[in-house]
């Protein structure tokens, strides 16, 4: 693997002597480490080769600073790019392991070496953070118009987002049921063999379907259907089942994004619960991967409009506690703390001014020297970020100095401030055609926004004096080392006459002591004998040093030196310090802490939520910033190489501009194979290189904090994984429609993010080796990643048209978000004890975004008590325990409906032949076996059939003049028929511990009295048999008493029914004369329950 | 009192500000003044800026202010650093009689003036001085260019000193600021600094100081 490097690298490097620049080609994933291993090697071979260390310091310095080629020219020094990456601990391994330590420690490459070179435009791409205006301006496949308007246009209202991402990305469904249906369904329905029950059944089921469509807000889970059932007569329902089977298939092919719509009607608020949030950006994302939008393009729109957001949020937050500004009481204490934290910035600004001053006299003092430039030039990374430092208005930006923001805070403009400072744009501002016109509601917003930018550096102050400390410390070992270089080296004359002066005060002082007096004594006669004036000069300097040493050892032995020892030796002053800016800090410190403080408190009171929000959408900033660098870190394409001969006298920028101005953005296909950076990973030698340069990218997310080094290789191959798992699906079937392309593009994001979130990246800085992911992190970021899985399977089902385990998904997101229908008032107030206590919690976490929060914390920065946390845990523990069991019935009712009526819609809108749709009508009739429940309970009403045999004493209903012993016939007789009834049973037991029970049964439709067999047959040749088959022959009210033998589904009855109606008499030569008739019947028959009232399953 | 209040003012002007050009005079080695010796001239003005701003002028006899105006002479005579200290310090005693104030370094040291406006600007301006002049000099090595190291070391060390006194000054509000003074620095003396060749760079540092100096030396208001 080495040897195919080296001859990679060979190949790259000769090319480069060709253009004869030192020019690195490209900047991507598998060269830079084959470049970076090869120039190692020669360099830990050959340490006097300057290009292969120049080549190594490009690269690192390019991972360092990339995109920012001049931040990357300034770290090309070995000495820089130790201490760079000295926090990094994968590198630092890697650095020690191969001995760069050493060979880069004093290292500075070549003059000629040319960073104008390091530029990788595609996979740049991935790190771009586009203004509005800079979106999407490079492809013309893109719906420039649309993403424009989208991104530019006024913010919808922060509360419909949700809505309408999951509009956007909604696109015309394409499984939708052809119209030829109908006749299918016709068929279908023709064959049910209790047509007319279950027709009934259906009306009834179908209009329960509309009431709970409207009381359980699923009008936004299904609005097709919603729209179409409310205007409908559902009697004829027959004639709508095509339309109706096509407003189900719509609704649940587009089940996932209604989804969206679904949580905002249940008050789910889109910008304050990350799991919510999540669905948003995943919509986006499918709008914008649906319209082909590069990958690239895709990262740099989401995170420039998640930080859109965060701003729009952040000035919402602003304005509406302005808005309470005169009213309420905290918003005295914020400006009273803001002021003093001036006067005292001002006081340390002033302390910082003046200790730079000093430093600088120094450093002019050193510089004058001729060899001035030199000395410095070492210490240049230490020095200058302390005298180059600007300390004006210590922590204010250059528009924003303190008496500004005082003056908004008052919500006037500081014009005493302005005057002092004139410029036209100023002028123009407040007093031109086209002024601001800024109300005192927006001043004070702004005054606020300038408190917490504030805020948000109260660290830098503890730096800059870390920074200066370090400086002086510098500059102090300088001058120290300087004046040692100065001094003349001593005379041996002047040596031996310092010692002899040295033994005389030693012995004068010891001269009681006797052993101490003869030790001296000794050494003075040793000093005594050696000569200055012999030839060695070199050896008499050695003697006198061998005794300087001895009489400091004897010194150094005593408890008590002598005065003079002590005074040649004076205690080791302490490391510099600035005591007076010390004292400033610390009392900056404590009003920083008032300051957040008051300002926590009134932002808690008026914009909590808000600020939950931002926060938000700022931890979601740090999820896409870090897809962002692993995209740029595993970019492996090679891009086109250029040269720059001598003949061309353009600017490299210039010409790569030219040269890539028709590149295409970066896409799936450009990264590193899952085999290449496995090889990686597995070679010993590299495996820190590679996991280093990643924690370097991802340390670049800001607000990330502490690092997991270790982890780095697990993520960097999940992320591969999933990207070459989407790569392979599409190389695989190139041709594959836009759904499929679809549902790729959802599992993509969904994995991508669960794997950012999940992933133990992050390092507690307190516990070594303790590590954690985002999920673990972040306030309520745990559910991502299973609401990502159910979301992909929901939205693969749905587009594929597999509506029944689409349904699955979606009640288990249902549970994932935790939605409880139309809670009650004792459920309402277990909740909204609950989301206080959340909200506490979650409040008091810290989270990576917070550093790049601009301050909007809701603490007051103290960390919540290890006593308190606990409290709140179990709190929140209890309450959720006993909303899980409040109601039960009612909650897994909700979600067995929800589960109920959604299979029905599934299996109608899939049913593609009539046996499908009467499986579908089957699947909400009750179940084979549901005769059991009446046996069972103690009570149950069903809408109920029998299938059996009866036989019956048939009385008819002869008109009174007729003479039915003239006409030869018996108007009773007895009759033997199939007995189908259909009707309503009453059912109930004599106890608990009864095994059968009774069913009082009123039937109203007789589908077996058609079938009624007279018995007399030889009286009865003029009537018919079987009487006609018309609905007066079915229809049959009656009421019967059923016994139900237990653990069977047979039942034996007794009872009297109404009909047939009407049997036709034929007497000869007569008209027909139709006649009705009662019968008493006894039954056996199975039980088949058609509807429970009482009993759902 | 045979001399008027002005002649008074002037008087005490003049000799102080020969002090304080002495001082200057003296500044030719490559040592920069010490931070002691700066507060040491600083005291002398706002000694001599106590007096002249009383209002009734205090009873200054004709053999005192002759005594005072001998001593401009024992100035111009001083060949050291530590001669010239002695008559500062003899300057300071005999200004210290006519006035009450307290200016001990304590007291100098928290005496920041609450309002600040242009002369925080003007501060906030001449602390990048030093850096200007760090750039240039790094410039010039780089691009070859020579200039005078010796009058660079001195001129150098004088608007070190003037700029010293003078930021002092404007954070005690005893010197006004201008915005013609700001602009003078923002728009000219600091970017000629900048800009600077071998051959204008000792010259554009003594514009800054001669600039420097002229708003120290300008008579106290009454």
């Amino acid at each position: 693997m080495m040897l195919a490097r080296f001859f990679c690298t060979v190949l790259i490097t000769a090319s480069c002597f060709l253009i004869g620049k030192p020019a690195l080609l490209a900047q991507y994933l598998s060269n830079d480490l084959n470049r970076l291993a090869t120039n190692v090697a020669t360099a830990q071979a050959s340490p006097s080769d300057s290009q292969a260390l120049d080549e190594l310091i490009a690269t690192l310095a390019y991972y360092a600073a990339a995109p920012n080629t001049d931040e990357a020219a300034k770290l090309a020094s070995g000495p820089l790019l130790l201490a760079h990456y000295a926090d990094n601990p994968a590198m630092v391994q890697f650095f020690n392991e191969q001995g760069l330590d050493t060979l880069l420690r004093n290292y500075e490459p070549s003059d000629t070496l040319d960073f104008g070179f390091l530029r990788a435009r595609g996979r740049e791409s991935f790190l771009r953070r586009p203004e509005a205006v800079d979106l999407f301006s490079t492809n013309g496949l893109i719906d420039v118009s649309k993403i424009q308007n989208t991104y530019n246009a006024p913010r919808p209202p922060l509360d419909n987002a949700l809505g309408l991402a999951a509009k956007d990305a909604s696109t015309p469904l394409s499984t939708e049921p052809d119209a030829s249906y109908i006749s299918t369904a016709l068929t279908g329905l023709s064959d049910w063999i209790s047509r007319r029950a279950q027709e009934e059944l259906t009306v009834t089921f179908l209009n329960r379907l509309r009431e709970q469509i409207r009381e359980n807000e699923l009008d936004h889970l299904f609005p097709e259907t919603a729209n179409y059932l409310p205007s409908l007569n559902l009697i004829n329902y027959k004639s709508i089942l095509p339309s109706l089977r096509l407003a189900f298939a719509r609704d649940l092919n587009a089940l996932s994004l209604n989804l969206g719509n679904f949580l905002y009607a249940l008050d789910a608020d889109s910008f304050t619960d990350p799991a919510v949030y999540n669905l948003f950006l995943v919509y986006r994302l499918l709008d914008l991967g649906a319209r082909d939008v590069p990958l690239s393009e895709i990262l740099a729109f989401t995170y420039g409009e998640l930080t859109e957001t965060r701003r729009n949020l952040r000035r919402s937050i602003d304005l509406q506690l302005a808005d309470q500004a005169r009213t309420s009481q905290r918003f005295g204490p914020v400006r009273d703390s803001y002021r003093r934290q001036v006067d005292r910035l001002a006081a340390l600004e002033e302390e910082f001014q003046q200790a730079k001053l000093e430093l600088e006299n120094e450093y002019l003092l050193i510089e004058d020297r001729e060899d001035g430039f030199d000395l410095l030039a070492p210490l240049d990374s230490i020095l200058l970020p302390v005298i180059d430092y600007n300390y004006a208005n210590l922590l204010f930006p250059d528009d924003k100095a303190p008496e500004v923001i005082f003056g908004w805070l008052f919500g006037k403009q500081p014009l005493d401030y302005y005057l002092d400072n004139p410029s036209l744009s100023r002028y123009d501002q407040l007093f031109g055609p086209d002024r601001d016109s800024l109300s005192e509601r927006d001043l004070i917003a702004a005054g606020l926004t300038g408190v917490r930018e504030l805020l948000a550096m109260r660290d830098r102050p503890h730096q800059l004096y870390l920074n200066l400390l370090a400086a002086r410390e510098a500059i102090d070992d300088l001058k120290e080392r300087v004046e040692l270089q100065d001094r003349p080296e001593p005379t041996l004359l002047s040596i031996k006459e310092t010692l002899n002066e040295r033994l005389v005060l030693e012995q004068t002082y010891f001269r009681h002591k006797e052993a101490d007096s003869l030790q001296l004594q000794f050494l003075r006669n040793l000093l005594a004998e050696t000569l200055i004036d012999q030839t060695d000069k070199d050896m008499v300097r050695r003697e006198l040093m061998s005794i300087s040493d001895r009489l400091d050892a004897f010194s150094e032995e005593k408890a008590e030196p002598s005065p003079n020892y002590r005074r040649m030796h004076p205690p080791v002053p302490p490391p510099a310090s600035y005591p007076e800016l010390e004292t400033l800090l610390t009392s900056v410190e404590v009003e920083f802490n008032q300051l957040q403080e008051s300002l926590s408190a009134y932002s808690r009171e008026f914009a909590g939520d808000r600020i939950r929000a931002h926060r938000n959408a700022a931890n979601f900033e740090t999820v896409f910033g870090l897809g962002q660098q692993m995209f740029f870190l595993l970019y492996d394409q090679e891009e086109p190489a250029f040269s720059l001969s001598g003949e061309v006298e353009v600017a490299p920028s210039i010409l790569l501009e030219q040269q890539f101005a028709n590149t295409p953005a970066a896409d799936l296909t450009d990264f590193a194979p899952t085999g290449k950076l496995t090889s990686y990973l597995l070679d010993p030698a590299i495996n820190p290189l590679v996991r280093g340069l990643a924690y370097e990218r991802l340390s670049k997310v800001p607000g990330l904090g502490s690092l997991n080094a270790p982890a780095m290789g697990r993520l960097l191959m999940d992320f591969t994984e999933g990207l070459y798992e989407y790569k392979a699906a599409y190389e695989a079937d190139s041709t594959a429609n836009k759904v499929e392309r679809r549902i790729r593009l959802v599992h993509f994001i969904t994995s991508t993010v669960s794997s950012i979130v999940e992933a133990d990246i992050l390092a507690d800085p307190l516990v070594p080796g303790r590590a954690f992911s985002l999920a673990n992190h972040l306030p309520g970021f745990s559910s991502l990643p299973d609401i990502n899985d159910q979301l992909d399977e929901l939205f693969a089902h749905t587009q594929r048209g597999d509506y029944r385990y689409a349904v699955s998904n979606l009640v288990k997101l249902v549970d994932l978000f935790n939605i409880i229908p139309e809670p009650n008032r004792r459920q309402q107030r277990l909740i909204d004890e609950r989301d206080t206590y959340l909200e506490e919690l979650r409040d008091a976490q810290p989270t990576p975004a917070d550093l790049v929060l601009e301050d909007l914390a809701l603490t007051t920065g103290e960390a919540i008590s290890p006593d308190r946390m606990q409290y709140l845990e179990s709190e929140i523990d209890r309450l959720e325990d006993r909303l899980d069991r409040l109601d039960t019935t009612r909650m897994s009712r909700n979600r067995q409906q929800l589960f109920l009526y959604g299979t029905f819609m599934a299996d109608v809108a899939s049913a593609e032949s009539p046996e499908a749709f009467a499986g579908a009508l089957d699947a909400v009739a009750l179940p084979p076996g549901s005769s059991q429940l009446k046996r069972n309970k103690p009570f149950s009403l069903e809408l109920n059939a029998y299938f059996g045999i009866n036989y019956a004493e048939e009385q008819l209903n002869l008109p009174n003049d007729f003479n039915a012993a003239e006409a030869g016939i018996s108007d009773r007789s007895g009759s033997i028929s199939l007995f189908v009834p259909v009707g309503l049973s009453l059912s109930w037991k004599g106890s608990y511990t009864q095994k059968s029970s009774y069913t009082l049964f009123f039937p109203f439709i007789d589908l077996g009295a058609v079938s009624a067999y007279r018995f007399d047959l030889g009286q009865s040749q003029n009537i018919e048999r079987l009487p006609q088959f018309t609905f007066q022959n079915v229809f049959a009210p009656g009421a019967h008493l059923m016994y139900n033998f237990a653990k069977s589904p047979f039942s034996l009855g007794a009872g009297v029914q109404y009909g047939p109606s009407l049997r036709r008499i034929n007497l000869d030569g007569s008209p027909d004369l139709d006649v009705s008739a009662v019968r008493f019947m006894l039954s056996l028959s199975v039980d088949v329950p058609i509807f429970s009232f009482t009993n759902r399953p | 009192m045979s001399h008027t209040p002005t002649q008074v003012r002037d008087t005490i002007h003049r000799v102080c500000m020969a002090s304080y050009q002495r001082q200057l005079d003296l500044l030719q080695s490559a040592q920069l003044v010490s931070a002691p010796t700066s507060r040491e001239n600083l005291q002398l003005l706002l000694h001599a800026n106590a007096v002249s701003t009383q209002e009734p002028l205090p009873d200054i006899s004709d053999e005192k202010l002759t005594a005072f105006t001998d001593m401009e002479t024992e100035i111009e005579q001083t060949q050291t650093t530590d001669d010239l200290r002695n008559t500062r310090n003899s300057l300071i005693s005999w200004l210290s009689e006519f006035h009450g104030e307290d200016f001990s370094e304590e007291t100098v040291e928290n005496s920041r003036s609450t309002d600040l406006g242009l002369n925080k600007r003007m501060r906030d301006e001449l602390f990048l001085t030093r850096g200007k002049i760090r750039s240039t000099r790094r410039r010039l090595k780089d691009s070859g260019q020579d200039y005078d190291h010796q009058a660079y070391v001195s001129t150098r060390n004088q608007l070190l000193f003037v700029q010293r006194t003078y930021l002092e000054q404007l954070r005690m509000d005893l010197a006004k600021a201008t915005h013609e003074g700001i602009a003078q620095v923002e728009r000219i003396l600091h970017p000629a600094i900048l800009e600077a060749t071998g051959d204008t760079f000792v010259a554009s540092l003594s514009n800054l100081r001669d600039f420097i100096l002229e708003q120290i030396s300008a008579p106290a208001e009454v």
